[in-house]
């Protein structure tokens, strides 16, 4: 799911979840980072399945 | 029009809408909803707190003007793993026909605030379920085979005629959503130059197994992206002929075996196997059911006689 666009507002409840799962697991974060990990699919016949994959930094939220 | 042609256009509205008919197909279809939406409502556990809780990755519903549900009025952990609950038992009461119609209303209420309350994590599949309760919930779902039935101390295996509207709507419904998926197919790039298929079975997060390589190559992929549009537009008009019904959706089977098998698409295959059952003529499904009856009680009668026949042979040698 890519919280964009329409789901912009889920971008912090999101990052506040992730942290708080972490908590929950002993760790303490100190920024969570919403990233979108996206490849293009080749056409067919290209050899290869997808092109290289792509990280996209879209959303970070910093704990004290 | 004359009269005369008037007059038989409305005679053919009305035997297709209110003619009685039995309501077998009916029954068979409302057991195969309730069980899949049991499956729907377990498959939902694991993610009901991240997904629909105060606490979870969506805080608070989005509010679009004329949507409700019940988790807008009470969104706190007890109220939702008390429409969680009930959504479940629902379900059940909808598969074994008890209380049918209070049933029906309930799952639909429940899947509707389920999905009021978290769109994003729905695909068509879950709305097409959502559909199906709507038109059951209208539908003399429990008239037959049913533990209303039973407890009205009538005949089980019989099935009332009653008015069929409510199931052709659901026929209708399976019709819009072929056609209305031809359309939209045919009016982008891929489905239209032969590709389509191949982009869909190799992205690799909906992946579910792997198929062959040269699937995804041209000249297959287009023979099967071409044969996807023709069976769909099959399915949304040839399924109307008695003749070629069968067939049709035998095609329309295979092909989501076939989605279902390389894609994972979450609830749709079966929502669709649902609807399919629509179209099971009502004597069909009558005399089917009598049939898959006799056969149970015949292998019960079979496995009881050898279970007494062991028990008389073992019988001397106790004493």
């Amino acid at each position: 799911m890519t919280i964009g666009g329409d789901a912009a507002g889920l971008q912090r409840p999101a990052a506040v979840w992730i942290a708080r799962e972490m908590q929950r697991r002993g760790k303490r974060p100190v920024l969570v980072a919403l990233v979108t990990r996206s490849s293009a699919v080749n056409p067919p016949g290209e050899g290869r399945r997808h092109g290289p994959w792509l990280e996209d930094v879209f959303y970070r939220l910093r704990f004290r | 029009m004359s009269r005369v042609r008037l007059r038989l256009v409305i005679s053919a509205w009305n035997r297709f809408w209110f003619e009685p008919a039995p309501t077998s197909t009916l029954a068979l279809l409302r057991i195969a909803l309730g069980l899949v939406v049991i499956a729907w409502t377990l498959s939902l556990a694991g993610d009901l707190f991240p997904f629909f809780g105060r606490h979870g990755v969506q805080p608070s519903p989005p509010r679009p003007p004329g949507s409700w549900g019940m988790l807008a009025l009470s969104d706190g952990d007890l109220a939702l793993g008390a429409l969680y609950a009930s959504l479940l038992v629902s379900a059940a009461a909808l598969a074994i026909g008890f209380h049918t119609r209070v049933a029906a209303v309930f799952v639909f209420v429940c899947l509707l605030s389920f999905e009021r309350r978290s769109p994003y994590v729905f695909n068509a599949g879950d709305h097409l379920l959502r559909i199906l309760t709507f038109y059951l919930m209208l539908a003399p779902a429990g008239a037959a085979l049913s533990i209303d039935r039973w407890r009205a101390r009538q005949r089980l295996w019989v099935f009332p005629a009653r008015p069929p509207w409510a199931l052709r709507l659901m026929q209708l419904q399976l019709s819009f959503v072929y056609v209305g998926a031809v359309w939209a197919k045919v009016r982008g790039t891929t489905w239209n130059d032969g590709t389509a298929i191949s982009y869909a079975l190799r992205l690799t997060d909906l992946e579910r197994f792997p198929v062959p390589g040269f699937v995804t190559q041209l000249p297959i992929s287009t023979l099967l992206t071409y044969s996807a549009l023709g069976i769909e537009l099959c399915l949304g008009i040839l399924v109307w002929n008695r003749r070629l019904r069968p067939w049709v959706l035998l095609l329309g089977l295979l092909m989501h075996l076939g989605i279902d098998w390389s894609i994972r698409v979450g609830f749709f295959s079966l929502a669709v196997f649902v609807m399919y059952l629509a179209f099971i003529p009502p004597d069909r499904a009558s005399a089917g059911i009598v049939s898959a009856r006799d056969r149970v009680l015949a292998a019960r009668s079979r496995f009881g006689s050898r279970l007494l026949r062991g028990v008389e042979r073992e019988a001397p040698t106790r004493r």
